[in-house]
């Protein structure tokens, strides 16, 4: 009875081969002695009367299990089998930064983007800690099928990064640093586009996430690491003992986090406050913003925030920045088209002062002497910045009315 | 069959011995250590090459790859200074056990 299959030596010497070399213990020339040693088994064999596929069955046999060899071999090659777990350590830590990092830049970036359209800070929140999920999510996907062996093409690419290592250093060294600065950028970008409030409340969503996603990333790893133990030694004890130190491990994260969440989100959102302050300092744009939008006490409040030495008062551009010779040098269309834009803010502003005086007026009678003091003060202020030699006319009618306003309460006082 | 410990104590002095007959390679080690134990001396063949490369990393043989006329390369080993010096070392402990036990074993047949 012939074999449809003829039994090729050299090819089964290459199968071989090729499982030895699995075991980072043995090198190139270990193989070439121990192939030498295998043909010359086989042709004794041979000799013996066996065929040339029972002779290479018992001559690798003889040779011994490739576990043992690559034991063997290992003790006597011990440098070579520990910087090849140092390799492996150091890609592991390489991937898991890289994956953070690259999952922080997306979700700087979108959280960016998402702040253009004016969200509210908790969705915006959210939207970033999703963004964040879907990114890591896809590099650990990734990650996983490559073990399973289904995406064969990037091994051909991670060999091809191996033989030309410090070229291949540099550029993942520059790639990791621009995702770094980007995600800088993005994140700057967005403080600068958010109120404080907004920000903080992304920040008490964000914070949370931060918090758990190590957690959960530890516990993922230790299942990992407890299923490819158990695979290797059979044992369900490794499985369990992983278990118990991560049921405390989850139970402490859990505990703690909403607390953690907490005080983070207070932390943060008062950085982001007085990160905010700085660059916005109260202005009487805000002051008449907010009036005009019907939330009084909040202008009033911006209002008894401004420091009416700065300069220009006015956002720039405002008809009001103007003295009244520029306003005259205008022609008329011009001057009728700003004459009512003027009107409308000095309503405003008369309407906010005479609050702020009522407010004073009310703190006084109530024995607060601080705050009407404090109204006082502020009135006075704002008169005197109108009431400038070259302000507008209007304007300067303005500054006028609000220190005799103010006078009156002082008045009143006294 | 051996014990164990007695197999792995046996190694290099057996090698270092065959190789004074001349230069040999691995395969050709094992094979002449069998025949003159009468093939109670059976190495697991893979286990002598490493125990070669040690010997070869502490200076006792040095090595170097020939072609055979077949084609095929081997990689034979031959004994150095260093070598000799140890196999008589060897020698001198292994023939202290010997003469001991034989000692003890002469003067009582009985318990034997």
């Amino acid at each position: 009875m012939e074999n449809l299959s003829q039994f090729d030596l050299n090819f089964a010497i290459q199968r071989w081969r090729r499982a030895l070399t699995q075991s980072p213990a043995m090198q190139g020339e270990d193989l070439d002695e121990l192939e030498s040693h295998l043909r010359d088994a086989v042709g004794d064999l041979k000799t013996r009367g066996l065929s040339e596929e029972e002779a290479a069955l018992i001559a690798a046999r003889r040779l011994g299990w490739v576990e043992t060899l690559s034991r063997e071999f290992g003790k006597v090659n011990v440098a070579v089998v520990w910087r090849d777990r140092a390799v492996w350590m150091l890609a592991g830590m390489l991937l898991m930064t890289v994956g953070w990092d690259l999952s922080g830049l997306i979700a700087s970036t979108l959280t960016y983007v998402g702040s253009l359209t004016e969200p509210s800070g908790i969705s915006l929140g959210w939207f970033s800690v999703a963004a964040r999920m879907l990114t890591l999510g896809s590099v650990v996907t990734l990650f996983w099928l490559l073990t399973t062996g289904k995406l064969a093409r990037w091994t051909t690419i991670s060999t091809r990064l191996c033989q030309h290592p410090v070229r291949s250093a540099v550029i993942l060294l520059g790639g990791m640093l621009l995702i770094k600065f980007l995600s800088f950028v993005f994140d700057t970008l967005s403080i600068r586009s958010l109120g404080s409030q907004t920000l903080g409340q992304t920040y008490a969503v964000t914070g949370w996430f931060n918090f758990v996603s190590p957690m959960l990333a530890l516990v993922v790893m230790m299942v990992l690491f407890a299923r490819l133990l158990s695979d290797r030694a059979q044992s369900a004890q490794g499985f369990r003992v992983a278990a118990w130190i991560l049921v405390p491990l989850i139970a402490a994260s859990l505990a703690s986090s909403p607390v953690h969440a907490q005080t983070s989100a207070k932390s943060n959102s008062s950085t982001a406050r007085s990160l905010g302050d700085k660059k916005e300092p109260a202005t009487l744009e805000d002051a008449m913003k907010l009036w005009s939008a019907g939330r009084q006490d909040e202008a009033m409040a911006k209002f008894l925030a401004v420091d009416f030495s700065r300069r220009p008062l006015f956002p720039s551009g405002s008809v009001l920045n103007y003295t009244e010779a520029q306003f005259i040098a205008l022609p008329q269309a011009a001057r009728d088209k700003l004459s009512q834009q003027m009107l409308g803010d000095i309503r405003v502003l008369k309407e906010v002062s005479a609050h702020v005086r009522t407010a004073g007026k009310a703190a006084h009678d109530a024995g607060d002497s601080a705050r009407a003091d404090q109204c006082t003060a502020k009135l006075q202020q704002c008169g005197d910045a109108f009431d400038q030699p070259d302000s507008l006319a209007l304007l300067k009618l303005v500054g006028k009315a609000f220190k005799k306003m103010s006078a009156g309460t002082t008045g009143a006082a006294k | 069959m051996l014990a164990k410990e007695l197999v792995a104590a046996s190694t290099v002095p057996l090698v270092l011995s065959v190789l004074t007959e001349g230069e040999n390679y691995g395969y050709a080690l094992i094979q002449r250590v069998r025949e003159l134990s009468g093939g109670r001396i059976e190495w697991t063949e893979g286990m002598l090459y490493p125990v070669l490369h040690w010997m070869e990393k502490e200076d006792l043989i040095e090595s170097e790859w020939r072609e055979a006329e077949s084609g095929r390369k081997r990689k034979y080993y031959r004994l150095r200074k260093e070598g000799r010096k140890a196999l008589r070392e060897e020698k001198q402990q292994w023939m202290t056990v010997h003469e001991t036990l034989t000692k003890l074993w002469k003067t009582c047949p009985s318990s034997i």
